[in-house]
């Protein structure tokens, strides 16, 4: 199991302004410089024990937020392709549908490849509805241009005889060239993150690692989709390397601690929702079927689900609701190894956990406290799950943690 | 009201599909371009205009069906009623256009009014007037539905009223009217930087009309409009938000057939305009 520790980066004082949205209109005067400065220097030092604690890393992007002070995946990993010596690293990702120059990014991604010696997992995303707004292009057929870009991407990375034209749909070209190519050959790996079976199928058939967010149970059809999809395109079984969950991970030394860090999971998930309706759901976003559809229901909300199968509505949920659906993974390393387990057994079997182990203001003491119970408590064990989890059971036990 | 019945037709031409509604009879004197909400709330004026002649309304491409992927910006759209106005043979009509369609109305007389006699024009948008860093049309994409209904309406009731309970085919027309706006009016915002220098193409009289309480393109950018075409003329309607063919339906239709009657007579003086 390859683990990717995950921090948004936040600023988290945000949080606690009244009834305000998070997302595209809080005015940026409740930025304090200074205290961004900080945060940047402390998330930095967070991704150099990360990567000592044999984790890999996974950052992101948003824009117009306080939940993601990193607006630039490709200059989060520029700094962690320095000061990180063995971690592979994941942007998770790129947001290439909102991207007017996807040349800029293969430059970007093939520099960052080789500054870090070929530790670059290259992740491509939609970009979340809500940043449709902030952004320039238009929110109609973002994975059409999603797929041109990377089209793009994939062919400069690819070329070594020189310069060819690009005349596409969306992007034009007329001579691309880049230098640096990447050190992975012939490129750094390819990631996608779906949330629905179609784009699952899509993944599935370039051989892509599939990555889903927070989906909980609801992630098994849509990993069915991939394998069914790899199955008829390649003959074969789906290797559980191509697959990937991101879920959060409120860990500590009693349970009691680890549901005190879970609110910072529930205050994170919550933040997806505090943003004005009209940027909620952007016109041509979603299909024309879904829009009556959410019209109907009166929300967007797409539903997780428990174990059990019971739906769970993301934003409205309560800390048992999420533990159960496998959102957050909550409680001391064996509840927490325990639950994984059961996930993956759940869910089919998928070797890359990404797990949002700092979320919103659990401050810098506990992230390490999270990060180190984690890295030796949870994280040798979760190649022979079971067996794993008994020792590790056994071992909280004998320490009288338990 | 009278009792005249709407016709609609699918139409296919050169691979694009809509519907065209129509009601009235005799030869076609009105073109009308629905808005970005399309044509949602617009019955009542149709039916007044027709008692000024038969009125054909198509849905934009995209406002009923798919739009093909080509299709992106109201330059793409005005080809494509070109193109319509060929098809059907239309001569000497009168087109009128509301909001996103009085945009479109000046696209398509920019390129040939061959077939047009004259326009009008509801609250256009299409030009940039404002400074870089203003709009002259409220962001509509960055408002929820209510908003922009408080914002259209100049009396609250005409926008609950338009907001009344919908079946699900309104409310497809509804999800495809806010997603094909946003396909051709996105970025630039609800206007096309070249249409201002072309303006000078539009050969035939044009009258804006706008309210005077209009909160989403103020009267005072119609006026301004007006001055900068080659035969414009303005007048506004007081009491009247952005909408004047919904919220003041016979008045905006009583002042179209107005409009179109003196233009042909002034034609017919000057031999000017239609064959």
């Amino acid at each position: 199991m390859r683990v990717f520790y995950f921090s948004e980066q936040s600023y988290p004082d945000a949080w606690s302004l009244p009834d305000q949205s998070l997302r595209i209109t809080l005015p940026n005067r409740n930025c304090d410089p200074k205290i961004a400065n900080r945060l940047y220097r402390r998330y930095h030092d967070e991704w150099v024990e990360a990567d000592r604690l044999g984790f890999n890393i996974m950052i992101n992007e948003h824009h117009s937020t306080p939940t993601c002070l990193s607006p630039s995946s490709n200059i989060s990993l520029a700094i962690l392709a320095r000061i990180t010596t063995k971690a592979r690293l994941l942007a998770l990702g790129v947001p290439l549908a909102n991207r007017t120059d996807p040349l800029r990014v293969a430059e970007e991604l093939s520099m960052i490849d080789v500054i870090s010696g070929g530790r670059l997992e290259m992740g491509f995303v939609r970009g979340v509805p809500y940043e449709a707004s902030a952004a320039v292009n238009s929110p109609l057929r973002m994975m059409d241009r999603l797929w041109e870009a990377h089209d793009l991407i994939l062919k400069a990375m690819t070329t070594t005889d020189g310069p060819f034209p690009f005349e596409g749909e969306f992007f034009n070209y007329r001579n691309v060239n880049i230098w640096p190519r990447p050190m992975q050959q012939p490129h750094p790996p390819v990631w996608i993150t779906s949330s629905s079976a179609r784009s699952m199928a899509d993944t599935a058939r370039r051989r892509y690692i599939a990555a889903t967010f927070l989906s909980g149970y609801a992630t098994k059809p849509l990993f069915d989709a991939y394998r069914a999809a790899w199955r008829e395109h390649h003959v074969s079984e789906a290797p559980a390397d191509r697959l990937a969950y991101m879920g959060m991970c409120a860990i500590g030394e009693t349970e009691a601690e680890a549901r005190r860090r879970a609110a910072h999971c529930v205050a994170t998930i919550a933040s997806n929702s505090r943003v004005g309706p009209a940027f909620q759901n952007p016109p041509g976003y979603a299909s024309v079927a879904d829009n009556v559809r959410f019209m109907k229901q009166g929300s967007v909300a797409r539903p997780s689900m428990t174990k059990s199968g019971k739906p769970v509505i993301l934003s409205s949920a309560t800390i048992d609701e999420y533990i159960d659906a496998g959102v957050i993974f909550c409680g001391t390393p064996a509840q927490v190894l325990e639950q994984i387990g059961d996930f993956r057994h759940g869910v089919g079997d998928f070797t890359n956990l990404l797990l949002m182990l700092q979320c919103a203001a659990l401050p810098h003491d506990e992230t390490m406290a999270s990060m180190n119970l984690f890295a030796e408590e949870v994280m040798p064990h979760l190649d022979a799950p079971r067996r794993g989890h008994a020792e590790a059971a056994e071992r909280f036990a004998l320490a009288g943690r338990a | 009201m009278s009792s005249t019945s709407f016709n609609s037709e699918p139409v296919d031409l050169f691979g694009v599909k809509t519907e065209i509604v129509s009601c009235g009879t005799g030869d076609t004197a009105f073109l009308f371009l629905h808005p970005e909400r399309g044509l949602r709330g617009a019955d009542a004026f149709l039916r007044a205009l027709s008692e000024g002649g038969r009125v054909i309304a198509p849905y934009h491409p995209g406002f009923r069906f798919d739009a093909p992927n080509h299709f992106k910006s109201v330059d793409d759209l005005s080809y494509f009623y070109l193109d319509l106005m060929a098809a059907l043979d239309l001569r000497g009509i009168t087109v009128v256009g509301a909001s996103l369609g009085g945009w479109l109305a000046m696209e398509i007389a920019s390129k040939s009014s061959a077939r047009i006699a004259s326009l009008c024009l509801l609250a256009p948008a299409g030009i940039k007037m404002s400074g870089r860093t203003e709009r002259d049309m409220q962001d509509i994409f960055s408002l929820d539905d209510k908003a922009v209904e408080a914002l259209a309406f100049c009396d609250p009731a005409a926008a609950r009223a338009d907001a009344e309970a919908k079946d699900d085919a309104a409310l497809e027309l509804a999800a495809r009217a806010r997603e094909a706006s946003a396909r051709y009016a996105w970025l630039p915002y609800m206007h096309n930087p070249s249409l201002a220098h072309r303006l000078h193409r539009i050969n035939v009289p044009a009258l804006i009309v706008s309210g005077e309480q209009d909160r989403i393109i103020s009267a005072e950018f119609g006026r301004r409009l007006a001055g900068k075409l080659p035969h414009g003329e303005f007048a506004g309607i007081a009491g009247c938000g952005h909408y004047p063919h919904i919220e003041r339906a016979e008045t905006t239709a009583r002042q179209v057939i107005g409009w179109r009657r003196r233009q042909a007579e002034a034609g017919v003086n000057t031999m000017k305009g239609v064959a």
